[in-house]
């Protein structure tokens, strides 16, 4: 009985991270592939931080956030406390590795209208602008590319991403995976074929952590051939030397 | 010959008709032989001047010592005179006019120093902009009057007796000693105050027979012409008015006489008024030179406040600032602060010029730090919609773009348009976001357009296409390339000289990268143009 007690007292602690506990009523945005929706749980989580680590840019990782970002076309996203009538939120890009294509994203069917790119000289620079973005309440979907690593600037990050509720994606490069981060959602992205995505969600603030492969539309004819005798052969590198 | 009526933001003179009640210039001030004459600008409003006279000035604006005998001097004819002096000096008998040399001879520990008129001035247009807050007729006439047209606010004051408690309040704090005269021309007002012997606190009066009954001394004409008039037997202005106009024009110059109508409201007069000055500039000296960006930014914010009291006594917004960081030996260090919208808010400014302080580092300590703001806009407040929900975001996305666009610089932040352009780096364009019609403009823009209908397109695109080194023949990037079988080709661009001939392939290498290549077909070399995903 005491010792029932005892575990009941030390689940209590506040320093204990339940997974399977939501941390509260988030809405989510549907990505878009419904592996990938049912693994987490309904799909992007608005209110936390979602953290994509990726080897190399390119791989495809843009085109799993496509769908969702469609989905924000003219949607107001906001917790039922106070839904903005009508109001069109914005979508930042803060320091993508190369500029974004304005006609393949509306050929896509993102709305560019709303869209603000930002670009970075320094790298703390890239963190902050991520948070007044959050913060401001003025966007509903912030990503941004950051080779940072400051353990404060990441936990203001996602107390900004709390206060704004909106969808935050932050990519860095895979060597960070070892590292210990506040966002409640980390996957980590490696191409498996061209038009195949593994994504290893090891950290999951829904449910436990898991990995799937996800199928993307690669737009190349060529047969999706796997690179299971590649896969050791890549280095964990992110997009660095040109 | 009726009168234009008075419009209050005007930049230069505007001639204000001016003339009495009815019952101001009975039949006998009306000159003789012109009784018939109708009264101009019967059908205009009546204007109500009050004039301050500072007759202390020149003294007060250099010293205000209240121990020491003080006199400032003027050279008249080659002899120094004594102008003004302050009161410890008038007690001991100094008088104004007296020669210098027997002032000194009288006070012999008397300190005497020249006038200095660009002070002088400068406390007058401070005044001047002081006053703009009873009304915005504030005019400044070259004899240290200020004058003021207080007609069109006395109904917002509720009545001259309140508007001048408000006004003579104020006029204690600045402490000058000053003679006040009312009056419904403003240079009859003038000639009042300059007469006026003592500070009057009590609400000024004007009436018709002590304006006839001042000597023709307060008209301040040249000692010719008052000699002239006093050996004619004229020694009021009531006289003068009933001379015959034409000899007395003859005698004393039509201008002198238009003068003297204005004063009476037989002529209209024009006035310049006190402009606000379009840029905001102040400096201020640090006690010690420092690199600390808690102490720049405290000095920035004293600064600041003093911008925010010339705004508001304006009623104007800046959009641009300039913070000029001097130092000892090096140039001095220039930083921009701009805005997407102005603004009066001079506490947001702090903020924006805190984001653009922390992190930076200055080459030099600083000595000194000087704001000037660009020309500054009249602060329009927006109509707000009841039902329009967009404002409350709308101000948000403009507070977010300035702030990232302090610290990023304003060309790191755009937003980003398709062009109809065949050639694919040409095919976008950056836009800057505080433009109108981006911000408005959505859904305008076609999901497919025929430029676009061949073939795919990468989601990244490189700012320059890079040039690829060959591998084994095909071209490589972080590995051997494979290629697609189908090229695109897009050939064009003739016309203003950026032509081009490429065929473009899509390619995918061993890591897992799509991307979009293109062999130029006349250099016969491969490019990397973007990414795919």
């Amino acid at each position: 009985m005491s010792k029932r007690h005892r575990l009941h007292q030390l689940l209590q602690e506040p320093r204990i991270w339940k997974a399977g506990q939501g941390a509260g009523p988030h809405q989510t945005v549907s990505t878009g592939f419904p592996d990938l929706d049912r693994a987490l749980s309904g799909g992007w989580p608005t209110g936390v931080l979602t953290e994509l680590l990726v080897d190399l840019c390119g791989i495809g990782e843009l085109q799993l956030l496509l769908p969702a970002l469609k989905a924000f076309h003219g949607r107001p996203i906001g917790s039922k406390v106070n839904p903005p009538l009508g109001a069109k939120k914005w979508i930042i890009w803060v320091a993508p590795p190369y500029m974004p294509y304005a006609p393949a994203l509306v050929r896509a069917g993102v709305d560019i209208s709303r869209l603000i790119v930002a670009h970075c000289d320094r790298q703390n620079d890239v963190l902050w602008a991520m948070e007044q973005a959050l913060r401001s309440g003025a966007c509903a979907a912030a990503l941004a590319w950051s080779e940072g690593s400051d353990p404060r600037a990441l936990r203001r990050l996602q107390l900004a991403v709390e206060k704004g509720l909106c969808w935050g994606v932050l990519l860095r490069p895979a060597r960070f995976k070892k590292q210990r981060s506040p966002a409640a959602l980390r996957i980590h992205l490696l191409a498996v074929s061209l038009s195949e995505i593994s994504m290893d969600i090891f950290k999951n603030y829904k449910s436990r952590p898991q990995k799937i492969v996800v199928g993307i539309d690669g737009k190349l004819q060529s047969p999706a051939r796997p690179f299971g005798e590649w896969a050791g052969k890549q280095k964990s590198r992110f997009d660095a030397d040109f | 010959m009726g009168g234009v009526k008075q419009q209050s933001l005007l930049p230069l003179s505007v001639v204000a008709n001016a003339h009495f009640d009815s019952q101001a210039i009975t039949p006998e001030l009306l000159p003789s032989n012109d009784r018939g004459r109708e009264i101009p600008g019967r059908h205009s409003r009546n204007h109500l001047w009050i004039s301050l006279y500072f007759k202390y000035l020149p003294i007060e604006s250099i010293s205000t010592s209240r121990s020491k005998p003080e006199a400032v001097l003027v050279e008249q004819k080659h002899q120094a005179r004594i102008l003004v002096c302050n009161q410890v000096a008038e007690r001991l008998g100094i008088r104004p006019g007296l020669s210098v040399k027997a002032a000194l001879a009288m006070v012999p520990e008397l300190a005497i120093a020249h006038r200095d008129i660009r002070l002088e001035t400068q406390i007058l247009r401070r005044l001047a902009a002081w006053a703009t807050r009873f009304t915005p007729a504030v005019s400044i006439d070259s004899s240290n009057t200020l004058l003021l047209d207080v007609r069109a606010s006395l109904k917002f004051f509720g009545g001259l007796p309140k508007l001048w408690k408000l006004l003579s309040s104020d006029l204690d704090r600045w402490g000058y000693r000053v003679t006040v005269a009312c009056a419904p021309t403003a240079l009859a007002s003038i000639w009042l105050a300059r007469t006026g012997e003592h500070d009057d606190r009590s609400v000024p009066q004007y009436s018709r027979r002590r304006l006839a009954a001042l000597p023709i001394a307060s008209l301040g004409w040249p000692e010719n012409i008052e000699r002239m008039l006093r050996e004619m037997g004229v020694d009021t202005l009531g006289e003068c008015i009933r001379l015959p106009r034409d000899g007395l024009a003859r005698r004393i110059g039509p201008e002198k006489l238009r003068e003297l109508d204005q004063g009476f409201g037989i002529q209209p007069e024009s006035r310049e008024f006190y402009r606000p000055p379009r840029r905001f500039h102040a400096q201020l000296e640090l006690p010690a030179e420092t690199s600390n960006c808690q102490l720049l930014l405290e000095s920035l914010g004293r600064l600041l406040g003093s911008l925010k009291i010339f705004l508001l006594a304006n009623q104007r917004a800046v959009q641009v600032l300039w913070v000029h960081l001097h130092h000892y030996d090096k140039p001095s260090t220039l930083l921009r602060i701009g805005l997407l919208q102005p603004v009066m808010d001079t506490d947001y400014l702090l903020d924006l010029a805190h984001i653009r302080f922390t992190d930076s580092h200055f080459s030099a300590p600083v000595v000194s730090m000087a704001l000037q703001t660009d020309p500054v806009t009249i602060h329009t407040v927006s109509g707000q919609d009841l039902f329009d929900c967009s404002t409350e975001h709308g101000a948000g996305i403009v507070e977010l773009l300035e702030q990232l666009q302090v610290r990023l610089g304003s060309q790191a932040v755009y937003g980003i348009r398709p062009v109809a352009e065949y050639r694919p780096e040409l095919a976008w364009k950056a836009v800057q976001l505080c433009d109108e019609d981006a911000r408005i403009a959505s859904g305008k823009m076609p999901v497919r357009s025929a430029y676009d209908r061949a073939g795919y397109r990468p989601l990244w695109i490189l700012a320059e296409p890079r040039v690829l080194p060959m591998l084994a023949g095909r071209p490589a990037f972080q590995g051997k390339l494979n290629l697609e079988d189908d090229p695109e080709r897009i050939e064009t661009g003739w016309w203003d000289g950026r032509d081009i001939r490429r065929d473009y392939y899509r390619a995918w290498n061993h890591h897992g990268l799509r991307l979009w290549v293109f062999r130029d077909c006349r250099e016969s070399r491969w490019y990397l143009h973007g990414l795919f995903g």
